[in-house]
């Protein structure tokens, strides 16, 4: 119940309880509560006129980094005694320091500041309206009003720096990249010898070769050109939560971040799927708006449920252009009664795909939660062993599989193998 | 300030109980006053409500049984005062700004101060000044001045 409400309630239950008992001494009881309201009426603000702004400091931050957001009230009527500031939270920020709700004293063309610090995980945050509440001096009567002060908060995921990718594709564009293109021209990596054609640099003459037979022959190198490459990001509940409600996709969710930033500063044309509830695409495209592209959905992404869409998606060759690299990272499902997902990836292979499959181990994830017994170690090592041989036809398929004990960091441990050319071993695992 | 105001409140009414003999009425307000200190000494600010509304619940008892009108008044008066400061506390913890802090507490403070005033002039009025008018139209009038105050009430808010 409200204070005025009450106030007044208890008023006319004296007038009423005057007038049952004929008691004349009851009304001077109702004496303090009517001066009390009436001392309330006469503090109230004549005119309200407030306006808020936000800003935050950064509004483009990393999971837990502390972000400050700052509210400004300028008062543009008149004097203020009482105004009490409250911004609205959105789900999921946590407070660090400082407070959301104040009150100011606030005097006629006057500012006042509200300041604290926050945190958030991965994701966007929308900052609405600061709640403002106007009372007079008795506290009597309050003005509540809703003001927009509309604000953004990104939290992007980490991107960890990978030096370089070796994905040999068997298609390339026809622009200079890293990748080697298997077509002799100028470059870098030896590629063969050739018969000289005029205009050939006299540098490029094999001597040796030359010499041999009667012709003259010149050195040929391999072209480098970038590549076309689709990640897939594996979003679906079903292959993301292990040991209840504990979920891996935050880890694919840096791998793929940190791939996507070494694939697209070596100049490749990265484009990305995320497949959830629903198949949500970035188109391929080239440099750094690419990557803010990449980095906002990854942003957005978050593990849902798929009934419709239990499996792996069918590549359409019009976003993924057939013998171009695809790059999933996911952990997985290689029970067939589950889902389907090493005959996807065969499929993609079958197709003309160079396919890399980073696969964050959920094994030692879910064991790592689970209490440490040896009929859990035991059923751990089954599991991993099934796994294993599940792995391995990938493996025999062409499929490069990486598997990445997310306990330990993915720059560290994966980076080196994806940095050396394939061997088609299989990498990773539990010891 | 606040538990000063407790005290008064009970005392005020176990002294007006105590001057009629109501030895056990005298007993149970300061019982009142103590359950009431308890509470607010562990934050329990939600219930000051309910202790106002016994408060004046005791003063219209006291009246009826012919206690001293000036003492009710002053239990009822000081425990509005009780009830208010506790609110009051509970936005004075939102001023984070000292000086904020200090001239609402002064404004706040010289404002119960003149309510005060005007409750215990308005006391004094009615020894003094004897209107011979029927209670009814007494009650009337009274009726009238709240109804007017709630309208002035919602007019003043949807002015905002």
């Amino acid at each position: 119940m409200n204070r005025p409400a009450f106030l007044t309630a208890a008023l006319f239950v004296l007038l009423i309880t005057a007038l049952l008992s004929k008691e004349g001494g009851v009304l001077i009881l109702a004496a303090p509560l009517l001066f009390y309201q009436i001392a309330g009426l006469l503090t109230q603000p004549e005119n309200v006129d407030l306006k808020v702004e936000r800003s935050l400091d950064p509004e483009r931050a990393n999971p837990n980094d502390l972000v400050t957001v700052r509210i400004s009230i300028h008062n543009f009527g008149s004097d203020l005694t009482e105004v009490l500031v409250e911004d609205v939270l959105p789900e999921g920020v946590v407070l660090n320091s400082g407070t959301p709700r104040q009150i100011f004293t606030l005097p006629r063309g006057k500012t006042a500041a509200l300041e604290y610090v926050i945190s958030a995980q991965r994701g966007t945050y929308h900052f609405e309206n600061v709640r403002v509440e106007v009372g007079n001096e008795l506290g009597t009567l309050h003005y509540t009003r809703f003001i927009p002060a509309p604000g953004q908060l990104f939290i992007v995921p980490n991107v960890l720096r990978l030096k370089y990718i070796a994905i040999r594709p068997r298609r390339t564009r026809v622009y200079v990249g890293n990748i080697p293109a298997r077509v002799g021209s100028t470059g870098t990596e030896f590629f063969g010898v050739r018969n000289y054609q005029p205009g050939d640099s006299p540098r490029s003459i094999n001597w040796r070769a030359s010499a041999r037979h009667e012709e003259i022959y010149s050195n040929e190198f391999q072209q480098e050109r970038a590549a076309d490459v689709g990640i897939i990001l594996d979003a679906r509940k079903l292959s993301n939560f292990f040991a209840g409600k504990h979920s891996i996709f935050d880890h694919s969710v840096m791998a793929v971040a940190a791939l996507a930033e070494a694939l697209l500063m070596q100049g490749n044309r990265v484009g990305m799927g995320i497949q959830g509830a629903m198949l949500y695409w970035t188109y391929p495209a080239y440099g750094k708006v690419q990557r803010e592209r990449i980095m906002r959905n990854l942003m957005r992404a978050h593990p849902e449920e798929t009934p419709a869409f239990a499996r792996l998606p069918r590549l359409p060759f019009g976003i993924f252009p057939a013998r171009s690299q695809i790059v999933l990272v996911s952990p997985l499902i290689t029970d067939p009664l589950v889902a389907n997902d090493l005959e996807v990836l065969t499929q993609w292979r079958a197709r003309g795909y160079q396919v890399l499959a980073v696969v964050p181990d959920p094994v030692s994830f879910e064991l790592s939660l689970l209490p440490s017994d040896p009929d859990t170690s035991l059923a751990g090592r089954v599991v991993y062993l099934e796994r294993r041989v599940a792995l391995r036809r990938l493996l025999n398929a062409g499929v490069q599989v990486i598997e990445w004990d997310v306990a330990k960091p993915f720059d560290q441990v994966v980076g080196p193998y994806l940095s050396r050319a394939y061997t088609g071993q299989f990498i990773g695992g539990m010891p | 300030m606040l538990f000063s105001c407790i005290a008064l409140s009970a005392g005020s009414l176990a002294i007006g109980f105590f001057f009629n003999d109501l030895m056990f009425l005298a007993g149970l307000s300061l019982a009142f006053g103590a359950v009431w200190a308890y509470t607010q000494r562990r934050d329990w600010n939600r219930l000051s409500m309910i202790w106002l509304g016994l408060a004046v619940f005791a003063g219209v008892c006291g009246i009826i049984v012919e206690a001293n009108a000036g003492w009710m008044l002053s239990g009822v008066t000081f425990s509005l005062l009780a009830w208010d400061l506790t609110e009051f506390q509970k936005r004075l913890g939102l001023v984070y700004v000292k000086s904020d802090a200090a001239s609402m507490e002064k404004r706040h403070i010289s404002r119960l101060g003149i309510l005060v005033a005007a409750t215990a002039g308005f006391f004094l009025l009615t020894i003094f000044i004897q209107l011979k008018i029927s209670l009814a139209l007494v009650i009337l009038l009274a009726f009238v001045l709240a109804l007017g105050l709630a309208q002035l009430y919602f007019r003043f808010m949807s002015n905002l």
